[in-house]
């Protein structure tokens, strides 16, 4: 019960190169969504401060947005209004993005453990072979001949 | 990530995962000092319009100033307005206001980057702790690792 010919061998360590494949390329996308999510929570750390300046504005208050090279007076309900739906924008986003990053984390997490599982396969068939070997007792040459052939 | 081995013994963790767990400090080390910074060099700015603030009072009203256009142009202006400053909230807003409205608004931020950056100190103590004693035990695990690895290469070569 070797289990090893020359192409099971092959074909196992095709498996375990497109099993590492598989887990790196999740490993990427999930950074990636990350990355993105911490852009997000920036703009919302920014906005909550504006909205904060803004509640405590008085009624007379005069509001600028700075349009290129000019301030441009702004109406300030309207300025409120603006930050309060990219706020509400912001937040859905994050929390899709949140969701996607769990699914990927489960992609990762199940990528990682079929590598895992692999490898411990290998390992045991090389296991298995070297019993084999010292079993027939052969010298060492004739058995690396036999497993390359 | 980091927050997993709080429950963990470290030392029943093999030399590799102690060396990902060092990594992994090390990274959030980084970003937490950047953060640091970061907040430290926007403390200074808003310290710096604080300071600003005083010079616009009654008693410069009218004043020749050199209003800098670019960071190396200027042009010559009067102070016609003592009264009001325009104020930047973020995300391209700006809002007009009195100086001392304008102080408070600073005060404001000051505090808040205050409480942050003391915030960020406590986490960069805590980080730098955990990391000291990952070390420690990582020194102990490869001292033990090299000890077997001299002990199993000196008994196969003498059988």
């Amino acid at each position: 019960m070797s289990g090893l010919t020359p192409e099971q061998l092959n074909q196992l360590s095709a498996d375990i190169e497109s099993a590492m494949h598989e887990e790196q390329t999740a490993q990427v996308e999930l950074n990636k969504l990350v990355q993105s999510r911490a852009g997000y929570a920036a703009r919302l750390n920014e906005n909550t401060m504006v909205k904060e300046e803004f509640d405590l504005l008085d009624d007379d208050a005069r509001v600028f947005k700075l349009i290129g090279p000019a301030l441009v007076l702004q109406d300030v309900d309207e300025a409120k209004q603006n930050v309060e739906k990219r706020l509400e924008y912001i937040t859905a986003e994050m929390g899709r993005l949140d969701g996607a990053i769990t699914a990927k984390e489960g992609v990762v997490q199940a990528a990682q453990k079929k590598v895992a599982k692999l490898n411990q396969k290998a390992y045991q068939m090389q296991l298995a072979a070297q019993k084999l070997q010292q079993m027939q007792n052969m010298p060492q040459e004739v058995q690396q001949k036999k497993i390359n052939a | 990530m980091a927050q997993q081995n709080k429950g963990v013994d470290l030392r029943s963790l093999p030399l590799d995962k102690l060396q990902m767990v060092g990594k992994s400090l090390e990274q959030d080390l980084e970003n937490l000092t950047a953060s640091y910074s970061g907040l430290s060099v926007a403390a200074a700015k808003f310290r710096t319009s604080r300071a600003s603030l005083e010079a616009i009072n009654d008693d410069n009203q009218g004043k020749d100033v050199l209003l800098p256009l670019t960071t190396s142009m200027y042009v010559p202006g009067k102070l016609a307005d003592v009264s009001k400053v325009m104020v930047d909230v973020g995300t391209g807003y700006y809002v007009e206001k009195s100086i001392p409205d304008a102080q408070a608004f600073f005060d404001r931020k000051l505090e808040f980057l205050k409480s942050q950056s003391e915030a960020v100190e406590k986490q960069i103590a805590t980080k730098n702790q955990q990391y000291r004693v990952l070390r420690q035990i990582a020194g102990e695990a490869q001292a033990k690792a090299e000890a077997e690895a001299r002990a199993t290469a000196g008994a196969s070569s003498s059988s």
